[in-house]
């Protein structure tokens, strides 16, 4: 391929093409953020007089804000936005209906309305924020199927069912959550755990006839919940959790075995996992895991954990060994090894100064 | 230190009610002023914006002693967890009641508030009806 070199002329105006779009951006960006900028002054300074206006409509009792309303600029519309989204956003109780009713006047709804249905990711995002500030009636169904298949979208419709006053929103918000077998977002884990925590059977009920082929780190952070919640009754099946601390990752099978160390007291758990494998698992991540759950519970099956630590190749595991199932290791008639005695005299020497 | 300009809208209707004398510290200045919109329909109520400003109110003798402080967690300068620590270094300030209002809800920040001295803890958001009863239980 051969090249034409270009003449001076040509790359003199080239170059002035570049150099008055260059200006013309940076025009255009300082333009815009001068506007921007006078825009929030003046918001500001609306903010405090109108801010009185809303304190005197409220003490009124009335639950008509056209008043409130009538004659309002853009600016003072916009100052009211965010009087009203602080609020409700910072409390609850008395004075939240009036504050809806003026929201709901200045056509916040709507608009949130408007963005759900039609709007991009970002809108939808929006337009659930303010679902879940104004607490609106939504139609479940319809709010799933606009939700579904983004993470984060997923996670706020969760969010927007669960401050609902709707019946039954567990099954329908787990599935919302889970149904697409990806990790979830901080504010999806959030929401599962408020779910698992009101009612721990919906998950568990779930996760019996999920076939999905869920990702690692969904895993890990349903485990999480699980972990975190209050322990389910013995009509509850942890089958499902059970069988995965057989995983063949070991991050899930550590995170399994965390989210059984509430369940000491329920003879299933003891009796369905292989406790004897499960101390000498290939990972010393899952090694630690093992003996602080063991380490929690009775002295039924700590004589697995305790042979198991007396072999264990690995210092970080053999410490935390030590450190669960101290009261066991430090009886004289063990005779720890002197591997054991080491890491006996780092976990005595930590806790004095712990 | 930043008057409350809450304190002329709502002074008579204040000198009714209870005596009980409620300072809010607060460094939103929205959340300042709606805490002290409500809390002032039941109680004599002050409003600061930080650490500096609270300690600075409670050692001016022109001010009134409060009977109890919602001290958010989240200040500038010195956090909640500062101020909370050099109110209750004071013994004069012993009978002061310290409700720590927070976004934080997680057991630790609870625990070492209590331990600190609190009296009483608060998660965001405020149900105002729950505060005023817990002001009314600490100061019965």
């Amino acid at each position: 391929m051969t090249s034409v070199p270009l003449s001076v002329e040509t790359l003199i105006w080239l170059g002035s093409f570049v150099l008055a779009l260059l200006i013309a951006t940076i025009v255009l960006t300082m333009g815009r953020s001068m506007i921007s900028a006078r825009h929030g002054v003046q918001v500001d300074q609306k903010r405090s007089a109108l801010r009185q206006d809303v304190f005197r409509y409220l003490q009124s009792d009335s639950t008509d804000p056209d008043a409130l309303i009538a004659g309002l600029t853009m600016v003072e519309r916009t100052a009211l936005r965010e009087i009203i989204e602080e609020i409700l956003l910072h409390f609850r109780g008395r004075n939240q209906v009036q504050v809806r009713h003026i929201a709901r006047a200045l056509g916040l709804e709507r608009k949130a309305f408007q963005e759900f249905e039609t709007g991009e990711r970002y809108e939808q995002l929006h337009a659930l924020y303010w679902f879940w500030l104004l607490e609106t009636p939504i139609d479940r169904d319809r709010m799933i199927e606009k939700s579904c298949g983004d993470t984060d979208t997923e996670a706020a419709a969760a969010q927007v069912l669960l401050a609902s006053d709707d019946d039954d929103i567990a099954a329908p918000t787990i599935e919302l959550l889970l149904s697409r077998g990806q990790s979830l977002s901080v504010m999806g884990m959030d929401a599962l755990y408020e779910i698992h925590n009101d009612d721990p059977t919906a998950l568990f009920a779930y996760v019996a006839n999920e076939t999905t082929d869920w990702s690692e780190s969904l895993l890990i952070q349903v485990f999480e919940v699980i972990s975190y919640a209050a322990p389910v009754g013995s009509a509850v099946s942890l089958e499902w959790v059970i069988a995965r601390t057989s995983h063949e990752s070991a991050d899930v099978r550590a995170a399994a075995f965390n989210a059984l160390s509430e369940y000491g007291w329920r003879d299933d758990v003891r009796t369905g996992v292989d406790w004897e494998r499960a101390v000498r698992d290939e990972s010393a991540a899952v090694r630690k895991v093992v003996y602080r759950v063991l380490g929690r519970w009775d002295d039924r099956v700590n004589s697995t954990a305790i042979a198991a630590l007396y072999d264990d190749p690995d210092d970080r595991a053999r410490v935390a060994g030590v450190d669960s199932l101290y009261e066991d290791v430090d009886r004289e008639e063990l005779a720890p090894s002197p591997q054991i005695r080491k890491a006996l005299d780092w976990v005595k020497l930590n806790s004095a100064f712990g | 230190m930043s008057q409350d300009p809450l304190h002329e809208l709502f002074s008579n209707h204040r000198e009714e009610k209870t005596a009980t004398h409620v300072l809010v510290v607060d460094d939103d200045e929205g959340v300042r002023e709606f805490l002290a919109f409500e809390l002032g329909q039941e109680f004599q109520v002050d409003a600061v914006a930080d650490g500096e400003e609270c300690l600075e109110f409670l050692a001016s003798e022109e001010n009134r002693r409060p009977d109890v402080i919602t001290l958010d967690l989240m200040l500038p300068k010195q956090d909640g967890y500062k101020v909370l620590t050099e109110i209750r270094d004071e013994p004069t300030y012993a009978d002061i009641d310290i409700i720590v209002i927070s976004g934080l809800g997680q057991s630790d920040s609870t625990t070492k508030a209590f331990e600190l001295g609190a009296s009483d803890y608060v998660t965001k958001p405020v149900v105002i009806e729950e505060l005023v009863m817990r002001i009314n239980r600490l100061t019965a």
